[in-house]
């Protein structure tokens, strides 16, 4: 289970690429996922002018090498009933 | 002088019937004997694991094997924790705080499922990476990705690396998976994280490995041993296409043992994913960088070629029990350079290195032995 106080503190540091436009430098499709999520789906490395990041793909068209994209919110990973949901930064075409 | 006077690996793959604990025994009994040398001549244990639930390993070896009442104590590094842990024997032996270590490193990963040890493993990644819900498959997908767009290589050029390890594992009767496989095999099985599919991959494995550092006099010299470290996170990473931690605990390993790549005989690198198999080859200076594919390709590392690399099978087809494997790597070096490697046997060779990498690159380890 995860830990609510956890995903509490990772609220100072979830949001920061929220808005944040860069481009995608590279991208993997996870067929098997870790627990905790439900796949497949794309996660993309995102050249920002302050540095890189690493995230989803909430997008429907396909993430390219070089395309420009958008940090935005969207809910993290798969909980349990009992669970709190956790909400981070995701990328789109932009 | 630092000697590798015991070496010993238990069979590696799916081994239902055995427990941790059967595995450390197995591995470190097995070295102890090859070393030679009576159970209260080993003055220090030193235990290598990654998953383990089961905490106080160096403790629980010396009960299990039966040793005097020495100090233990178990390392972590990832999937570089054998590499590191024979590191610290090294310092010990240097320190003069012991004679005679025993290192063992033993992993047991069938316990669990598949998506568990996804989990587990990224426990080794950082916060970002895991909220990504990225794996390591997909860690090393994005180098993968990356270095296809640098270097103009393709899915195929990957395949090479597969079938040149199953085909040195076909010879290694400990290996998980010793037999060869067909391009079409390789191409054709599943993707696990794009651009990796699962032939790529290193696999789940059960298995353990141990041996004997002295500063006794032995066959094998361990003529270096040297760790370098990188941001565990890729994206803090200066390039997506090597590994700098590699780069950096190789050219120490080289300037300590006073040779270059083009002394080493033989080598077992870390091909955890075929993508790492061709960055280490360019990253240890066995050919330039962008060539890796290409030399593996046309034969430079194969059994009969310049310089055989994982002749053992590798992570790939030999298998990769995390948390031994870099014990592993020296029990094959040190098995090759005392003539006892069976079918696998290369001959006329002296100095053989092996390379072990903690998760994407956040820990390298690179030793070097002679035979003497």
């Amino acid at each position: 289970m995860k830990s609510p106080v956890a995903i509490w503190r990772r609220q100072k540091t979830n949001y920061r690429n929220l808005g944040a436009v860069g481009r995608v430098v590279s991208k993997t499709r996870i067929i098997e996922t870790p627990s905790g999520f439900i796949g497949p789906y794309w996660v993309v490395l995102v050249q920002l002018k302050q540095g890189r990041t690493v995230g989803q793909w909430a997008d429907e068209a396909e993430p390219k090498i070089g395309m420009k994209t958008i940090g935005i919110l969207r809910r993290i990973g798969d909980v349990e009933p009992s669970e709190v949901i956790e909400y981070g930064v995701k990328w789109r075409k932009y | 002088m630092i000697t590798v006077r015991g070496a010993f690996q238990t069979k590696f793959g799916e081994l239902w019937e055995q427990s941790l604990e059967d595995l450390i025994v197995e591995a470190g009994e097995g070295a102890i004997k090859d070393a030679g040398l009576p159970k209260n001549k080993i003055d220090l244990v030193i235990v290598a694991n990654m998953l383990a639930e089961q905490n106080h390993l160096g403790a629980l070896a010396v009960q299990l094997l039966g040793l005097d009442q020495v100090p233990a104590l178990r390392v972590e590094a990832a999937c570089a924790s054998g590499g590191v842990a024979v590191s610290q024997a090294v310092t010990a032996l240097k320190a003069g705080a012991a004679e005679n270590v025993l290192v063992i490193g033993a992993e047991k990963m069938t316990d669990k499922s598949n998506g568990q040890i996804a989990l587990a493993l990224m426990g080794a990644a950082s916060e970002v990476e895991r909220q990504a819900g990225l794996t390591f498959v997909g860690l090393y997908g994005l180098m993968a990705r990356a270095y296809f767009d640098r270097f103009k290589i393709t899915k195929n050029d990957l395949a090479y690396v597969a079938i040149k390890n199953h085909r040195h594992a076909s010879r290694n009767p400990k290996a998980q998976y010793p037999f060869p496989v067909e391009m079409e095999t390789v191409l054709k099985s599943s993707c696990v994280a794009s651009p990796l599919h699962l032939f790529d991959c290193a696999p789940i494995t059960d298995g353990a490995a141990a041996v004997v550092v002295s500063n006794q006099f032995g066959e094998v010299e361990l003529v270096s041993s040297q760790i370098a470290t990188d941001s565990v996170s890729l994206t803090e990473r200066e390039s997506l296409t090597e590994l700098k931690a590699t780069k950096i605990a190789g050219k120490k390993a080289y300037a300590q043992a006073e040779v270059g790549p083009v002394d080493i005989d033989l080598a077992e690198v870390h091909d955890c994913f075929s993508i790492a198999e061709i960055m280490a080859v360019e990253d240890l200076g066995f050919c330039q960088k962008g060539e890796g594919a290409e030399t593996i390709k046309n034969g430079d590392f194969d059994h009969n070629g310049r310089l055989p690399v994982n002749l053992s099978g590798g992570l790939k087809a030999c298998g990769h029990p995390v948390g031994a494997t870099g014990v592993k790597q020296i029990a094959e070096i040190v098995d090759q350079l005392r003539g006892r490697a069976g079918a696998r046997q290369v001959k006329n060779i002296r100095i053989g290195l092996t390379h072990n990498v903690g998760g994407s690159g956040g820990t390298a380890v690179v030793n070097i032995l002679r035979k003497l």
